[in-house]
């Protein structure tokens, strides 16, 4: 993102830089990084109209009016305020189906980024701290997963295990473990040789206590980045499969579910796939901001430490 | 000015000839047909598919077809009549017809087309010799030929108009993989070149008995995208395509000089299938309750845009009993039915309960397998949960669809479609007991007993009392969720004038170009 790196000031002198990275904090850099706080602001918004969901959508998302079906958006000919953005081809509301629709994305972008990370950091600080066979399996394993098409994979999971917003959730969250394990692995492996790391385990510590309360806060910064672009990642996949009829059931209102419902209408309505197509391309976009900061603040080269 | 004027009217009318793409040379660019699926196999033994049908009828021919109105006509035989048995019928042929390969039709090729029906070693999938039950087929002379049939079966010639006759040099000098890509007939066209998935090329067959086509060249071609097949009509690649939804016909008309749009009544019954024996289903009175509960005035306004009307019954025109109703929207008289039967809402969360269980069920619908199914089934489920049953869509892959009613499987209320053979005997079948794919477990003693009167009467007006008291009988006892015939949309280039049949097939010869207009 060179983009972005151009607004990062110079390089510090020696003087300041030893006085340690954690001099500029997350709020002072986050107002230099303005694309991020456009995103945070998107972001915040988007969490908290998917919280109050009930109280801010103007209709019942599933509520069937054929007779105002495929009404356009208020301002277009045969638009009304009733419907801001017009109907689908059921008469519900689309701007209401998009506000509950959030909640599905997010709820499924943040659920399966936790099990992702959780599968992913356990094997990948096991694999590191023991190294051997151990090591051996686990990226054997890695391997394998990442030379198997996720869409493939996710595919055949969601029809043997059929649709749900759980199953979804699973698929994406064991599927992409992956980036974590290895990320972790190649940390841990600096680590663990580091003296604090000798001086506990000298101390007797239990493993577990070591790996997680020794090596693990010592290589997070990594993590939250790549948890980030998971977000964004995963809100695309659980479309993908909604868009493919393969994610959550229609009686749970998906952006990808209205996309693969206004693909047909396309050529007649085409609000139905516009403002959720909309929708998710915002809110990827967002993160990934996020994401790009949180990036270069974690990074030494790039970091400000003015 | 003017002379700078007539050059860019020449411009003009020559592109307006271009892009017309015919004028008087109109034979040039050949008839282009956009069809949403691709045939598996021409063989008509072995056909199973609407647009398998549609290209064989137009290269092959049976002795009885099914005409325009979906009467049956004659077509290779000229006539035919039934014995005092009931068990022999005699089809008389028409003189001096020769397959395009140059071979008569003539009795010999008749009984050689009935016996590879039901060959062993070959194994095909044709259903006409158990339909008719057939026995044996005699021939009387070169142009006379019997059928004997088993038992009395009423509509024998129905039954024959998929039993195209086949020349039997070519079918049993060619082997069985290379034939199905072959087809050779009577028809007004021969097939000349098939390239899979790409397109079906046939030409005007000049000796055709019924006088030589008008259109010199066909092509078929599948695109399986309807927007696709939309794009190529409206950039001049295509005459005709089928199976476009009743919202882009609108558009279409609405917006597109140079274009237009046919539609028809189709011979697909689009219901709900009510498990009987599924709790409260049992009662005939819930089963009416959600017949009221269905608004399917506002539907056939804004999904079918006023064409049309809600099916009354099973029995498609011209044979359906003119006195059956259909359910008109009440949902009061729903609310009044359901209570008689004894289904109360004790705890007021809107929903129903049975014998203190909620009636809370799904209503399977295949995806994608009938014309706006999915959203027929969303507004019957949203209409039903306003009367206190609350009913979820569940799409199901029509793989998964198909499994599922196979093993009975499918939930108390499915959405389902029946096609027809336009005859009330076929029609009315659908719902006998023993029928696979009827899954509504609906046996009622007077429909059993009629429909076996039916199916030996012969007499034709035997025939229509049964018929319409069966039609009443289905219409109170509301197996199902009566909805629509399915509308078939057609949309087609301003340079043919064609009117669509109610079985989905197009057949050429119906199929006129006009005389090229300018471009408006």
């Amino acid at each position: 993102m060179p983009m972005v790196r151009q607004e990062a000031p110079a390089l510090p002198d020696e003087e300041s830089a030893s006085l340690g990275p954690e001099r500029v904090g997350l709020g002072q850099s986050l107002r230099r990084y303005k694309t991020a706080l456009v995103g945070l602001v998107f972001l915040s918004a988007l969490l908290l109209t998917a919280l109050g969901a009930p109280l801010i959508a103007p209709h019942d998302p599933h509520k069937v009016s054929v007779a105002d079906r495929l009404r356009p958006a208020a301002g277009m000919r045969g638009g009304s305020r009733a419907n801001l953005l017009g109907t689908d081809s059921l008469g519900r509301d689309i701007l209401s189906r998009l506000i509950y629709g959030a909640r599905v994305s997010i709820l499924v972008g943040l659920a399966s980024v936790v099990i992702s990370g959780m599968v992913g950091i356990t094997l990948g600080l096991l694999a590191g701290f023991f190294g051997g066979k151990l090591d051996d399996l686990i990226m054997g394993l890695a391997e394998v997963q990442l030379a198997f098409p996720f869409i493939l994979l996710a595919i055949t999971v969601m029809a043997v295990l059929g649709p749900g917003l759980f199953n979804v959730i699973a698929v994406l969250g064991v599927s992409r473990w992956v980036a974590y394990g290895r990320v972790v692995r190649g940390q841990v492996l600096t680590v663990r040789e580091k003296e604090f790391v000798e001086a506990a385990r000298a101390l007797g510590y239990p493993v577990y206590r070591v790996l997680l309360f020794q090596i693990l806060p010592n290589i997070t910064s990594p993590l939250i980045v790549i948890a980030t672009f998971a977000v964004a990642g995963n809100i695309i996949s659980e479309s993908s499969l909604s868009f493919l009829g393969l994610g959550v059931p229609t009686s749970t209102v998906t952006w990808g579910s209205m996309l693969s419902e206004g693909r047909e209408y396309l050529r007649v309505a085409w609000w139905l796939a516009t403002f959720p197509g909309l929708a998710i391309m915002l809110t990827v976009l967002s993160i990934n901001l996020i994401g790009d900061w949180l990036r270069d603040f974690f990074d030494p080269r790039l970091r400000d430490l003015a | 000015m003017p002379k700078r004027f007539l050059p860019a009217a020449l411009l003009a009318l020559g592109a307006a000839v271009a892009l017309s793409g015919c004028g008087a040379k109109s034979g040039e660019r050949p008839l282009t047909i956009l069809i949403s699926v691709e045939a598996n196999t021409l063989d008509p033994h072995f056909a199973t598919s609407t647009i398998e049908w549609t290209i064989l009828m137009n290269v092959l021919e049976p002795l009885v077809a099914r005409a325009d109105d979906m009467r049956v006509t004659p077509a290779l035989a000229e006539r035919w009549e039934v014995d005092a048995s009931r068990k022999v019928w005699t089809f008389h042929l028409r003189k001096g017809v020769k397959f395009t390969n140059g071979e008569p039709l003539d009795a010999r090729a008749v009984r050689y087309t009935f016996e590879r029906m039901r060959d062993k070693k070959l194994r095909p999938r044709s259903t006409v010799p158990g339909r008719i039950a057939l026995d044996r087929v005699e021939e009387v002379d070169a142009h006379t030929v019997r059928l004997h049939t088993r038992t009395p079966i009423a509509i024998v010639p129905v039954w024959l108009v998929n039993a195209f006759i086949l020349p039997p040099k070519h079918y049993s000098a060619t082997p069985p993989k290379e034939v199905l890509s072959q087809p050779v007939g009577t028809g007004p066209y021969k097939l000349t070149e098939w390239v899979k998935d790409s397109h079906i090329r046939m030409e005007a067959n000049g000796d055709w008995w019924g006088g030589k086509p008008k259109i010199p060249t066909v092509v078929w071609r599948p695109v399986p995208e309807t927007s696709a097949r939309l794009a190529e009509l409206e950039t001049g690649g295509a005459d005709l395509i089928t199976n476009i939804t009743g919202d882009q016909a609108k558009v279409l008309d609405g917006k597109k000089p140079g274009f237009q749009s046919f539609n028809v009544q189709g011979g697909r019954r689009i219901y709900i299938g009510i498990r009987t024996d599924w709790g409260p289903f049992g009662d005939k009175r819930v089963r009416q309750a959600m017949n009221h509960a269905v608004n399917f005035e506002v539907v056939i306004q804004k999904f079918l845009h006023g064409h049309g009307a809600r099916m009354a019954s099973v029995v498609l025109p011209p044979n359906n009993n003119p006195g059956v109703s259909s359910y008109k929207f009440d949902p009061a008289k729903a609310k009044a039915l359901l209570a008689e039967a004894g289904l109360k809402d004790a705890d007021g969360d809107g929903v129903l309960e049975a014998n203190g269980r909620p009636l809370r069920i799904k209503m399977d619908v295949p995806v994608a397998r009938y014309l706006q199914g999915t959203e027929l089934a969303e507004a019957a489920a949203a209409d039903l949960r306003a009367v206190g049953i609350h009913v979820e869509v569940q799409p199901l892959e029509w793989s998964v669809f198909l499994s599922n009613r196979r093993k009975k499987t499918l939930s108390p209320l499915y959405l389902h479609g029946f096609s027809s053979a336009f005859n009330e005997e076929t029609d009315l079948g659908v719902l006998r007991p023993s029928l696979f794919a009827n899954l509504t477990a609906w046996k009622h003693p007077q429909f059993v007993a009629s429909y076996r009167d039916l199916r030996t009467a012969f007499d034709a007006e035997t025939r229509k009392k049964l018929s319409y008291g069966l039609q009443a009988l289905v219409r109170e006892e509301a197996p199902w969720i009566f909805l629509c015939y399915q509308r078939d949309y057609f949309a087609a280039s301003a340079r043919i004038a064609w009117k669509p049949r109610p079985d989905e097939r197009i057949f050429i010869p119906a199929i006129q170009m006009k005389e090229a207009k300018p471009v408006k």
